[in-house]
Order: C-alpha cells, then sequence, then structure tokens
C-alpha cells in the first residue's frame, strides 16, 4: 500500500518501499504484477531517445554484452530495434499494405511462429460498483479533517463501529442493495477482527488463500487503504484532528461489504475464467519478422530453417519479450546517463574559489544547484557549501504568523526542541497589533467562505454582496501577480527567535555541520545560510515542492536559528575548544529561498555589515539568472526573454490560480555529487544533482561520511524513486493529470467525484522528468566508502539491490569506481569532450530540451 | 447600432467554434498558442460588444428591442421566424456571461495548457459559451431550445472529458439522461405555443410590454401545461430535487469547466427560462406554488446533504444547489428583481470559489495561521435542532446524498430498462 500520509505534509517515498529486498529490476517485474503497472518505460520512448542519440548503438551493445551470453547477443540486438507495440492482425495487415513490410515474409512468419492462444477473458465479479461509493464516502468521512460542516457521529468509536452505526439506519428508498448493506449491518456484532474472518469463510476463500485475497482487497481501494494505514501507523502526522483508524477495520468493513455484495450479484466463487475465443499470439511472429527482415537474409533464410531450428529460435525471441527488451533499454539509457556524468567528472579540472570573500550555505536540493551555480558565476568570491536544508537543527517551530508548532526536520527524527518566533523587545504591542488584524481577517474570510455554503447566511452574502465577488474573480484570473500584492495592510514586527537549546546543544549542532560540509577555518566575514521552500496556489501538491529534509516544509526557520546559534558568542568559545576558531568579524545571516518564486529573504539585517550590500545584488542578479534557466523549461514562457523578465514570470506563476506548474520541483533529478564543491564548481549540471559538501581529507575514519550517507542516501533515493515510478506509471503510481483532482478531508485528492485516493505525484509535475536512478559520486576511496556505507541498513538495502547507483571518485585523482554486484571496480569512463561556455546563460539561452554537461566560467 | 451589438455579443463565440470545426474539417489543426488566441479575442469581443449593448441600452433609453435574425423555415402559411430580444431582462445576463466566459475561457487557456484535449475543450467551450447567449437572447422559445441543447450536450462532453476512465463517462452519462428527459419540456412548450399562437416568439407568448410586465398569450389549460413545461425543463438544467443527483456527478470534468457550468451559469439558465415566463407565471399560482415548493424542498435538501460531504467539489456542487432552490422560491413567490439580482451575485461567488478549490490547502492553512486556531468548527445544528434519535439516521441520509440517485435508478430507471428488455424480447419473439 502506499506510504503516503496526509498530502499538507508531503515526503517523498520510495514508491516500491515494500520491494526494497528485492533487486531493483526483479522489483519493478513483481511489483508490476501486483499493481497492473508498468515496470520501464514504454519501448516507443527508448526508441526516440535512441533516435535522438540519447542512447548510443555503443551503450546497447556493452549492455547485450553484460547482460547476455554470447549467442543471444546478435538476435537481442535485432528484437531491440526492430519491434513495434502491441502487434495485432490489424496493424500487421495495415502495415504490410502500406508497403511498409515485406507480405510474403511476414505470411510465412506468422503460419511458422503464431502462437493459438485460448483468450482467457477473466469474468470477475465487479463488485467496486457498489461497494466503492458506499466505502469512499464512510472512508472520507472517518478521516476528515475539516472540509464537511458536520463531523461523522461516533468517529471516536473506530471506522467499523462507525459505519456499523450509521448503516443500520433505515433507509426508505426502493434499492435492494441499500436494504441489503442496511440489514447485513444490524446483524454484523462482534469485533472487526472476528468479522472479517467470518466474511472470509462466507466468501469460501480457503485459508491458504487469505494473504492474496486480502491483498487484492486492500489495493482495490489502495489509496484509501494505505491512508487509513499511515494514519494508525502515524497519528501524530494528521493535520488537524486525531482519528483512531485502523487497518484492520477498513479491511473488516469491506470484506463485510464485499461478502454482501458477491451475494446481492449471485455470486459465491471469487472468481470465473471463460474462455472466450481462441486468438492468435503474434508477438512471436512480430519478433521473427524482424530478425528475418532487411539484412536477416529474408525469406529464404526462413524456409531455410528446420522445425527444430524454428522452434528454438521461437524459445528464444519469446525470452525476449516486452518487459525483457524495456529492461535492456532502460540499462542502456541509463548507461548513457552515466556515462556522462562520470565523464565529465573525470576530466573537470577542480575550481577552487578565488580567494572567497564569502561563504553560503545550502541545501543539498537538486534546485539549489542553478542558485549556487548563478551566485558563483556573478561573484567568484563566494564560496558555496550544502548541508541537508535543516541544518541540523530538529526543531519544533511555531512561526509570528503561526497557529501551530510544526516539525522542521527529516520525518525520520522526532525533535525534542521547540522554537518560537517572537516579536523582539519593544515590538510586543505592534505584533499584538498584528496578531488582532490578522485574526480579524482570518476570522472575517474563513466566517464569509463558510457562511456562502450555509442557507440563511448564503443567501443574504450571494443574493447582496455576491455580484462583488466579479472584482477579485477577474482580478485574479487576469492579472494575478498584481492581485498577489493587494492584501490587508498589516504592521511589519521586528522578531527573534526563541531557542530552547543549551549552549552545549547548540555548539554540537553546529560544530557537526561545519565539519560535515568542510568548513572550518577560513571564514570570510559573512556566512549566507539559505533554506528553502515553495509557495503555490492551485496545487494540493504544495508542500511536496518544499524541502524535503525538514519534512515536506519550508526551512526558512531552520537557516535563521542555525546563524542564530552560529553567531552566539558563547556557542563559539565552545566550538573553539573543538578547535573550529570563528573569527569574532564573521557574521552568519539566515535566510529563505522561494523555489516557486525564486524570492530570496534575509533574517535578522537590522544593522547589516558593509559588504552586504555587495553580496544582496550578487543574490538578486543571481536569483533573475536562476528564474531564466528555470523558464526555459516551461512551454508556455519564451526563450528570448531576460533574467528579469523570467523573474516576473516565475513571481507570477507562484500566486496564479490557473496554473497547474507553478514550479518543476524535482523533476529531471538524476545524480548526487558527495563531495568538495570544488570537484563540481563550473560545471552546468542542469539542475539535476544535489551536491552534498563533504571534505573527505578531514574525515580520516570515515565517521562523517556514514553520518551524511545515513540522511542522504534514503532521502535522496526516495525523491529519486517517487520520481522515476511516477512518471513511468503515471496513472497507476502516480496521480494522473491533477487537473480534474479533488481536494478530500484535506487530506488528499480523487479525480472528480468519487475515486481512490490518488497517492504519488501527478503527471503535471513529472512530465519533463528522465526516469534513472539516482547515480550518487562519493569523493571518497571504495574502502572507506564500503566501510561508511555499511553502518546504515537502509542504505545498504538500497545500493546491494540497485535502488540507486554509486561510485567514487578518487579525492587526488580522476580514478573512478563504481559498485557492480557487491564490490568497487574500476571504471573508465569514455573519452569526452565537454562543452565549454562563457556562461550558464550562454550555454542554455534559447534552449528547450535537456543539455549536455558543460564546462561554464572561469 | 443595438442590433448588432447584439449579434456580436452572441454570435461571437459561435462563429469562433464554426472556424475552428471548419479548420479542423480541412485538416489543419492550429497550435495552441493561435488556439489562446482565438479564444481570447473572441471573448474579448464579446464582452465589449455586452457592454456597449448596456451602454446602448441606457444612452438610447430603450427598454425593449427585438432584433430580427431571418425566417429559419416555413411550411404552407406557417412560419419560423428567428430574433433576439434585449432588455432589461437579457442585457444583465449577457454581460454577465461573457464577462464569465471570458474569464474562465483565460483561466482554462493556462491550466489546460499542454492537455492532449486542449483543443477539444476550447472547442467545447466556445459551443457551451454561444449556446449560453442564445438561451439569454433568444426571442421565443424556438431559439431557446438551440441554446439549450447546446449547453447541454457541450456540459455532458465535458463531465466525460476524461474519456479513458470508466467514471466520468458514467457520469456524463447520467447528466446527458436527466438532461434529454427534461429537455422534453421546452421542447413541447415551444410546439405548444407554435400550434395555438402559431409562433414561439416571447412578444406573443408573454406579451409585448417590457419585461417583467406583460400579458401572456396562452389561457387556461394550455398556459398551465406550459407553464408547468418549462418548470419540468428548468429543473432539470437547475438539478432540483429529485434530479440532483447529476450536479455533484459533473464533478469530473477539469476544474474551470466545473465553475462555468456548475458554479456560474448554465445552472442557472433554469432560472433564467423561468424569469423569463414572469407574465405567465404572474397568471399561474398551481405552477407558482409548485416552483416555490420545489425550491424550497431543494434548498433544504442540499443544505442538509452539502454539510456531510467531504470533497470540496461536492461542497460547493450542494451549496450551490442549496442557492438555486431559493432562487427557484423567489421567482415562484412573484418576485423579480431579486432573482435577477441574486443570479448574478451568486453565478460570480461559485465560479470564484471553484476555481479556487485546488487551493483549498493552502488557503486553508493560512487562515488557520491568521485565526491561531484550528477551524475544524463542526455546525452544532445537527446536535441542536435534531433530536439525539434521528440524528444518525440525519447523517446517513445526508451523506447517501439522501438516495436521489438510488430512487431514480429503483423508479425510473429501472422499470424503464425492464420494459425496454420486454419490448426487445417481443420483438425477437414476433420477428424470429
Amino acid at each position: 500500500m502506499p506510504a503516503q500520509g496526509p498530502i499538507g505534509v508531503f515526503v517523498h517515498h520510495n514508491t516500491l518501499h515494500a520491494f526494497e529486498d528485492l533487486p531493483f529490476e526483479r522489483a519493478v517485474i513483481e511489483a508490476g504484477g501486483w499493481f497492473g503497472a508498468e515496470p520501464f518505460a514504454a519501448e516507443a520512448e527508448y526508441r526516440a531517445a535512441y533516435a535522438r542519440g540519447r542512447i548510443l548503438g555503443r551503450d546497447l551493445e556493452a549492455v547485450l554484452r553484460d547482460e547476455l551470453e554470447p549467442d543471444r547477443r546478435a538476435l537481442a540486438q535485432r528484437a531491440l530495434l526492430f519491434t513495434f507495440e502491441e502487434p495485432s492482425d490489424a496493424a500487421l495487415d495495415w502495415r504490410a499494405s502500406e508497403g511498409q513490410l515485406d507480405s510474403a515474409l511476414l505470411e510465412a512468419c506468422v503460419t511458422r511462429f503464431a502462437v493459438r492462444s485460448p483468450r482467457c477473458e477473466l469474468a470477475p465479479v465487479d463488485t467496486s460498483r457498489l461497494i466503492h461509493p458506499t466505502l469512499i464516502r464512510l472512508v472520507a468521512a472517518f478521516v476528515d479533517q475539516g472540509v464537511a460542516y458536520w463531523a461523522m457521529p461516533g468517529r471516536e468509536a473506530g471506522l467499523f463501529a462507525a459505519a456499523r452505526a450509521l448503516l443500520a439506519q433505515p433507509a426508505p428508498p426502493p434499492n435492494p442493495w441499500v436494504h441489503r448493506v442496511t440489514r447485513a449491518m444490524r446483524e454484523a456484532d462482534g469485533a472487526p477482527a472476528e468479522l472479517a474472518v467470518r466474511a472470509l469463510d462466507a466468501l469460501g476463500v480457503a485459508e491458504a488463500d487469505w494473504g492474496d485475497f486480502v491483498r487484492e482487497q486492500l489495493l482495490a481501494l489502495r489509496g484509501w487503504a494505505g491512508l487509513v494505514n499511515q494514519l494508525e501507523l502515524r497519528p501524530d502526522r494528521v493535520p488537524a484532528r486525531r482519528v483512531p483508524a485502523s487497518l484492520i477495520e477498513f479491511l473488516a468493513l469491506r470484506l463485510v461489504l464485499e461478502r454482501e455484495a458477491r451475494a446481492f450479484l449471485g455470486e459465491r466463487t471469487p472468481r470465473t475464467a471463460s474462455p472466450l475465443t481462441e486468438g492468435r499470439d503474434l508477438r512471436v511472429a512480430q519478433a521473427a519478422y524482424g530478425v528475418f527482415a532487411g539484412e536477416g537474409g529474408g525469406l529464404a533464410a526462413l524456409e531455410a530453417l528446420d522445425a527444430d531450428a524454428v522452434s528454438a529460435l521461437a524459445r528464444e525471441l519469446a525470452a525476449l519479450d516486452s518487459t525483457e527488451r524495456r529492461r535492456l533499454w532502460h540499462l542502456a539509457y541509463e548507461r548513457r546517463h552515466a556515462q556522462e556524468f562520470l565523464g565529465a567528472l573525470a576530466v573537470h579540472r577542480p575550481r577552487p574559489a578565488p580567494r572567497p570573500r564569502f561563504q553560503a550555505v545550502f541545501c543539498i536540493d537538486e534546485r539549489a544547484e542553478s542558485l549556487r551555480r548563478h551566485l558563483e558565476e556573478v561573484l567568484p568570491e563566494v564560496e558555496t557549501y550544502a548541508a541537508a536544508g535543516f541544518f541540523g537543527v530538529a526543531m519544533y517551530y511555531t512561526g509570528l504568523d503561526d497557529a501551530h508548532p510544526i516539525p522542521l526536520c527529516p520525518v525520520g527524527v522526532t525533535p525534542t526542541h521547540t522554537v518560537s518566533e517572537v516579536a523582539a523587545p519593544g515590538a510586543s504591542r505592534r505584533g499584538e497589533r498584528r496578531r488582532t488584524g490578522r485574526r480579524l481577517a482570518g476570522k472575517l474570510a474563513y466566517d464569509t467562505d463558510l457562511g456562502t455554503r450555509t442557507l440563511v447566511r448564503g443567501t443574504v452574502l450571494s443574493a447582496a454582496l455576491g455580484v462583488l465577488s466579479a472584482l477579485p474573480l477577474v482580478w485574479r484570473v487576469l492579472f494575478p501577480r498584481a492581485a498577489s500584492r493587494l492584501h490587508v495592510p498589516l504592521p511589519e514586527v521586528k522578531t527573534h527567535l526563541d531557542l530552547d537549546f543549551s549552549v552545549e546543544e547548540m555548539a554540537r549542532i553546529v560544530g557537526e555541520l561545519l565539519e560535515e560540509i568542510g568548513l572550518t577555518e577560513g571564514f570570510c566575514e559573512l556566512v549566507l545560510v539559505v533554506g528553502h521552500g515553495s509557495s503555490s496556489l492551485n496545487n494540493p501538491h504544495e508542500s511536496a515542492h518544499d524541502c524535503g529534509a525538514c519534512g515536506g516544509a519550508r526551512g526558512g526557520p531552520n537557516a535563521r536559528a542555525f546563524a542564530q546559534m552560529a553567531n552566539d558568542a558563547r556557542v563559539r568559545a565552545q566550538l573553539a575548544a573543538r578547535g573550529i576558531e570563528i573569527p569574532a568579524r564573521t557574521r552568519f545571516i539566515g535566510a529563505f529561498h522561494d523555489t516557486c518564486s525564486d524570492a530570496i529573504s534575509c533574517f535578522d539585517l537590522e544593522t547589516p555589515p558593509p559588504s552586504f550590500a555587495e553580496l544582496r545584488a550578487a543574490l538578486d542578479q543571481a536569483r533573475a539568472r536562476d528564474a531564466l534557466e528555470r523558464s526555459r523549461r516551461f512551454e508556455s514562457a519564451r526563450l528570448d526573454w531576460s533574467p528579469s523578465q523570467a523573474l516576473r514570470h516565475v513571481e507570477g506563476r507562484a500566486v496564479d490560480l490557473a496554473q497547474p506548474r507553478p514550479e518543476y520541483g524535482h523533476a529531471t533529478n538524476a545524480t548526487a555529487f558527495i563531495g568538495r564543491r570544488a570537484r563540481t564548481r563550473g560545471l552546468f549540471l542542469d539542475r539535476r544533482a544535489f551536491l552534498v559538501s563533504y571534505d573527505g581529507s578531514r574525515d580520516p575514519s570515515g565517521a562523517v561520511l556514514a553520518r551524511v550517507l545515513a540522511s542522504v542516501v534514503p532521502v535522496g533515493a526516495g525523491i529519486n524513486l517517487e520520481y522515476y515510478f511516477s512518471y513511468i506509471d503515471n496513472a497507476r503510481y502516480g496521480a494522473g493529470t491533477k487537473l480534474p483532482h479533488n481536494i478530500t478531508s484535506l487530506v488528499g485528492v480523487m479525480d472528480g467525484y468519487s475515486s481512490d485516493l490518488r497517492t504519488g505525484l501527478p503527471w503535471q509535475m513529472v512530465e519533463i522528468h528522465e526516469p534513472v536512478r539516482l547515480l550518487a559520486v562519493v569523493e571518497t576511496r571504495p574502502e572507506l566508502l564500503l566501510a561508511a556505507a555499511s553502518v546504515t541498513p537502509a542504505v545498504v538495502r538500497l545500493v546491494e539491490n540497485g535502488w540507486i547507483r554509486l561510485a567514487t571518485l578518487d579525492p587526488d585523482s580522476s580514478a573512478l569506481h563504481v559498485f557492480r554486484d557487491g564490490g568497487f571496480h574500476p571504471f573508465e569512463p569514455e573519452p569526452i569532450a565537454l562543452g565549454r561556455a562563457s556562461s550558464s546563460l550562454e550555454w542554455f539561452r534559447g534552449k528547450r530540451q535537456p543539455l549536455e554537461i558543460a564546462e561554464v566560467g572561469g | 447600432m443595438i442590433g448588432w451589438l447584439a449579434r456580436i455579443a452572441v454570435f461571437a463565440p459561435i462563429a469562433a467554434f464554426a472556424w475552428l470545426g471548419l479548420a479542423r474539417l480541412l485538416g489543419r489543426r492550429a497550435s495552441e498558442r493561435s488556439l489562446t488566441r482565438l479564444v481570447s479575442l473572441t471573448f474579448v469581443t464579446s464582452v465589449i460588444a455586452a457592454l456597449g449593448l448596456a451602454g446602448a441600452m441606457i444612452l438610447e433609453r430603450r427598454s425593449s428591442e427585438v432584433v430580427p435574425l431571418g425566417t429559419w423555415f416555413s411550411s404552407g402559411t406557417h412560419r419560423v421566424h428567428l430574433s433576439l430580444l434585449v432588455d432589461g431582462l437579457s442585457v444583465p445576463f449577457l454581460v454577465l456571461s461573457s464577462v464569465l466566459c471570458g474569464t474562465v475561457g483565460a483561466f482554462a487557456t493556462r491550466y489546460l495548457h499542454q492537455d492532449p484535449g486542449f483543443h477539444r475543450f476550447m472547442a467545447l467551450m466556445l459551443l457551451f459559451a454561444g449556446g449560453i447567449q442564445l438561451v439569454t437572447a433568444a426571442g421565443g422559445l424556438d431559439l431557446a431550445y438551440i441554446g439549450w441543447e447546446l449547453v447541454g450536450i457541450t456540459s455532458a462532453l465535458l463531465i466525460a472529458y476524461y474519456q479513458n476512465r470508466e467514471a466520468p463517462v458514467h457520469h456524463g452519462l447520467w447528466a446527458f439522461g436527466v438532461y434529454r428527459a427534461c429537455d422534453v419540456g421546452l421542447l413541447l412548450a415551444g410546439l405548444v405555443a407554435h400550434a395555438r399562437l402559431g409562433s414561439g416568439a416571447y412578444p406573443v407568448l408573454y406579451g409585448a410590454a417590457p419585461w417583467p410586465a406583460g400579458a401572456p398569450g396562452l389561457a387556461g389549460d394550455t398556459a398551465t401545461l406550459v407553464a408547468f413545461l418549462l418548470l419540468l425543463s428548468a429543473m432539470g438544467k437547475s438539478a432540483q430535487v429529485p434530479l440532483s443527483g447529476w450536479l455533484p456527478r459533473a464533478m469530473e470534468g477539469p476544474t474551470p469547466s466545473s465553475a462555468i457550468f456548475y458554479g456560474a451559469l448554465s445552472v442557472h439558465a433554469g432560472c433564467y427560462i423561468l424569469l423569463r415566463a414572469a407574465p405567465l407565471l404572474d397568471q399561474q399560482p398551481g405552477a407558482s406554488a409548485a416552483l416555490v415548493v420545489v425550491g424550497l424542498v431543494t434548498a433544504l435538501y442540499a443544505t442538509v446533504v452539502g454539510r456531510a460531504q467531504t470533497d470540496i467539489k461536492s461542497t460547493i456542487a450542494y451549496a450551490t444547489l442549496t442557492q438555486l432552490g431559493i432562487i427557484f422560491a423567489e421567482i415562484g413567490l412573484g418576485l423579480r428583481l431579486i432573482p435577477l439580482v441574486h443570479i448574478m451575485g451568486h453565478a460570480c461567488l461559485r465560479a470564484l470559489q471553484f476555481l479556487r478549490a485546488p487551493s483549498l490547502l493552502h488557503e486553508r492553512h493560512q487562515v488557520e495561521a491568521a485565526m491561531g486556531e484550528h477551524v475544524t468548527r463542526t455546525g452544532a445544528h445537527l446536535e441542536r435542532h435534531v433530536p439525539a434519535s434521528a440524528q444518525l439516521w440525519l447523517y446517513r441520509f445526508a451523506l447517501q446524498r439522501g438516495y436521489l440517485d438510488a430512487l431514480i435508478m429503483g423508479w425510473v430507471v429501472g422499470p424503464v430498462l425492464r420494459a425496454l428488455a420486454w419490448l426487445d424480447r417481443l420483438e425477437r419473439k414476433w420477428i424470429g
């Protein structure tokens, strides 16, 4: 079942997390069977990639060499290059009649290779039509967090009890199904688990088949079942009101309804297969045609084969079915990507920042890659670093404008500290005025909105004042950016953070982070710490664009808290004892980057140091360039815009009610580099690389590396694999197109009127993604990496089973090793000539498509 | 001048649709950008013409003007003339519908960007806009019926917009079925008018005096019949009880189509056609009383059911239905100006709410932050006004949407299907 919790806090997961014990290639195929989903992209897509040079001939050859015995390679190659989807009589006939095929050869192939297949039409009893509307409504009402005006009565007693009490109520109309449910619920007494067992017995399911049957039952509405399961496992993740969710109760309800529905439809056996027609399976015949056509020798070559040879060939071809072909294609696709990235790393000469005057720490998020690069290009004296965007500060945080504390740290961590933003001394009166003003405005907005939906207030409001809503309607739709600037004027309040940490704890947090990223000496006057998040309208998946390291929330407060800690003289004194001397003139500044509007705001700058103006100007230039680089991927943005035009465009996107693609989020993420920035500085990585600062020369034991891997690998793999699966099969693993999405119970989205809860990512988020497994390169030696990775079981599982690809780059040379079959092997990338450009702008200007890695600047 | 402005306001969308259809017929497929330009141009033209029309009517102090369009067909001495009627009722509606269509059209060009069905959506949107303008500005039941059908078919096709899933198609068919059954009312009303008066034109049918005054051309049982036929057709279009089940089902399409059809314009077409018939209804206490009863029952039903809905689009759908019921009742009570204002305000309000629906989480978060608390407050009505013994019953009633669909399936669709099956068997027996 999907591991997705309530959508308001979206955490990226490996969609097939439950399959991680299997090797990747086997897992996707097996899971594909369970979910009826695709394991790899469509063959046509790979072939298109081959045609445009994204996969090269030598990639295919290399993959075939690695994966198949020598005598099968030639055949496989022909099968890969000559196939078309879903052959049918009609399609083949048509192609033959169009002269695309040699019809004599085709006929011979069909005669000798077509397989007669009794087409078994499963005639399952479709009970979903009866069960789902009721079940969906009940569960939605049960978990509702505040959409409905009336909450479900009696839900404190649990789903089953509440549902039973409701469905036992008399129902008037002449509908036998409704009556049947009513009667069944009146008779259902006992604990849910007991009722579930009784229902299984009544359904005639043998005890040995319970597992499969229950799985099928749960997966029939897997979004809802998964949500109930998540709320049971993590009751703290519920947005507003805890409900006593329990999967067994959901199952019991489902099974009781299933039993009634089957009885109602007059069916007792779970499934009956009735052979309908006898059809021809043309897949092998089609592949055979590919073998003999053209250079294969044509009809003559086919006729030269005896019966044994034909059946041997048929077996071979059957083994090369669509899944196998796509597996091979996919490996070739990933190989090209690996060759490019590893090749670029090998030839790129380390480029340390010349005489740094500023330092800036970003999140490891691949969206920060472009911002860092532009900042370095605009102001070469900036040295940039990256760490997981909660900057080691795990906390519950309440902002001045927030109602409740929210956890700001990775999902796996439970914070033990609480931090609040409070009005600075002397500003408390203003703070009070602001709070009162906001409360009034909020209450007015909420009551009006609610009022329009009631009977009496709704009549008065819509008749008397409704016409007024034409103004915001027209204004917000036609001029979103201008409309967003209009809001109730509230007093600005000076604030600071009330940190509930001891000095020792703060020193540990700051010290560990600085050691991790390798910034323990040579501090500049200003050190910027940049958290990130994303704000957009018309986007139920808004939180999926926030910082993953903050558990799907905005990391500005973490950056601010970190800076406040690092500026604390007591903390610095303790750090000095640890060997980290921060000069008194050094100042840390917290900042927040909105990845949707590309706004950057800095905190606590009442008395900015003189050099700050220069940094701020560079930031403004960099974010405009960043906006332009992002815009090049939006079809609706023009390619000839200037950076400032692009900035205005993305600002508009963030506040546009009609915009289903406010930003592309993590789409196209593909690689991770864990090492010193100097090794990647000056490389144009096209916003595809998670960059983690790590300096192996300060970590001889590998202890820091183990910590970095434990926090970075599962998060990176979760993001990468969620995008992979949501792209590969958007209808089943993803959430489908977001245009008909309907927010339900404040916990998720349905398609339109009533459907399963849609988990995963919508198409509009992943449409430009390139589905490859994360390729993580660590700047260290293989034996150190093996030792460091083996500390965390989750990392071991992901690496050994190939859910991520791992490689090392030697700290002192350009030697590469890749992980394969349980160990690291030296890797010699194909020679590569990197493109060169004077700046990133020059490299991507006017281009829409994904770009190759290039050396830019300096 | 007035005539031309009216013609442009009404026919601009249809002309654009025809242009699009012709291009498609000739194998030309417009790019998304040029289609966006065409849609914008069309709606800007339509809005300007509608506003110009309103200005011209005020400046020239005209209260009512018939714009002849020509003769549709003639048979013997019977001629069917088509015309537009611009007056104090149709002009505000023309302005409203062109502004809303234009706004939602602009929304849709960004919202559906790169959707595989972009062309289909825009074509249907233009056709719908033309249909609703025809209903609004029609000078008689004939032209109104054409517009009415265009609105109906585009509505069903947009509910079923996602053809590759089963549910949208099923629900589109549901709405289509209800529409067809109720459209009979409008069709028959027009036929009766032609049979008795020789014309379906409003000045003949409802009197030539400016709306809402006028002396209806029909009297007696015929007049009663026509009033009830109009009521039937309006009940279908405006989803009154017991036909309400299609309205929440219509939420399958993309958000902007929900906004324009089920929040703003299409659902109000039923109210409009009844308002237009005001002079007739004034003389028909029976039909007016029925209107009040249907409206109040619908309002009560919708407000009860709406309170238990847990998804945002159904919540807004039932809120819309509540007000539609109230508007029906207002019309039945003989009010004229109030329902007119009510419809206009309500249409704008709901259009905005539907367009904001996908932002619910964002807005809720902001409101909660501002208020400093979780707003899970639930209505106390259930506990306060309903006896404890009936609370569970009422909640189930609300959650299962008043069993209206089960009722229709059990009492109408089921018997019809059985009758058809019986006829089918009979036919087979006779033939073979």
